[in-house]
């Protein structure tokens, strides 16, 4: 059965077929939930919500869109509401442009090709990115995590926070760069 | 177009959310210019890594187990 059977069947009260549909998506959100908070705990609690949502909401699920971005949509607000009480020191949108506005004037581009320090397995870099994405402003933050590491399309981003397409493409461009810069920030203090 | 222009674009290139025409500038840019193509680089590189950061997990039967529960419990209602 496809997954619009399936929430048809789950409309009319079918707990199998809703249950077919958590077996088919519990492993998405709940590393959706690592993403978004970096433990397990949390993560239990963003997918017990979400399902617990869900199984309510869904006499009105109209299906215009995929139930898996609906139930994106639903995680995601969960984790928004509970990050937002989160102390870890976020940067302020303006610092996020005033850095990236800059990556043009910046004489200082290091050319990652021959950078010794640029490879997959360096742990010190990967934990420079990790806290450099937490330290994103939440708006930014989500848009990242959607989008370059979950791999949803603009579109699908879009829709899942009920932004413009326009704003999402900015705030996805300026997350990027500013993470990128974050890692250069480290080669150059290396390379000292 | 300069590079102010061409760095602007790089997000909505490496998403395949750019025009053809300028897809072709973009692409004539980058080789010609040593720079831009090291900050289109460097950002690609960035989101690999920043995709290798997680490595998918199954969840823990503890928290399956958790999550079947609560949904259960709601059924009867
Ligand atoms: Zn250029």
């Amino acid at each position: 059965m496809n997954e619009i059977e399936l929430v048809e069947r789950a409309k009319t009260g079918d707990t199998k077929a809703f249950e077919e549909l958590v077996k088919k998506t519990q492993d998405k959100i709940y590393n959706l939930g690592i993403k978004f908070f970096g433990n397990k705990e949390d993560a239990a609690d963003l997918l017990q919500e979400t399902y617990i949502k869900a199984y309510e909401s869904l006499p009105s699920f109209e299906g215009r869109s995929s139930f898996s971005t609906w139930l994106y949509r639903i995680a995601t607000n969960f984790a928004l509401m509970k990050l937002r009480k989160e102390k870890y020191k976020k940067i302020s949108i303006d610092e996020i442009k005033k850095r990236v506005d800059g990556t043009y004037d910046r004489n200082d581009l290091s050319d990652w090709k021959d950078n010794p320090y640029f490879h997959y397995r360096n742990e010190e870099l990967k934990e420079i990115l990790s806290s450099a994405i937490d330290s994103l402003p939440l708006k930014y933050k989500t848009i990242f995590i959607l989008h370059d590491i979950e791999g949803l399309s603009v579109e699908e981003v879009a829709k899942i926070l009920s932004l413009s397409i326009p704003t999402t493409k900015t705030r996805i461009h300026r997350s990027r760069l500013y993470l990128r810069e974050k890692l250069s920030d480290y080669f150059k203090k290396k390379g000292n | 177009m300069d590079c102010k222009r061409i760095i602007k674009l790089i997000s909505d290139y490496i998403d395949k959310e750019i025009e053809e025409t300028e897809r072709e500038i973009f692409e004539q840019h980058i080789r010609i210019c040593k720079r831009c193509e090291a900050i289109l680089e460097s950002i690609e590189k960035t989101i690999l890594l920043s995709k290798l950061l997680y490595k998918k997990k199954k969840i823990p039967k503890k928290i399956e187990k958790a999550l079947y529960y609560q949904i259960r419990i709601r059924y009867k209602k």
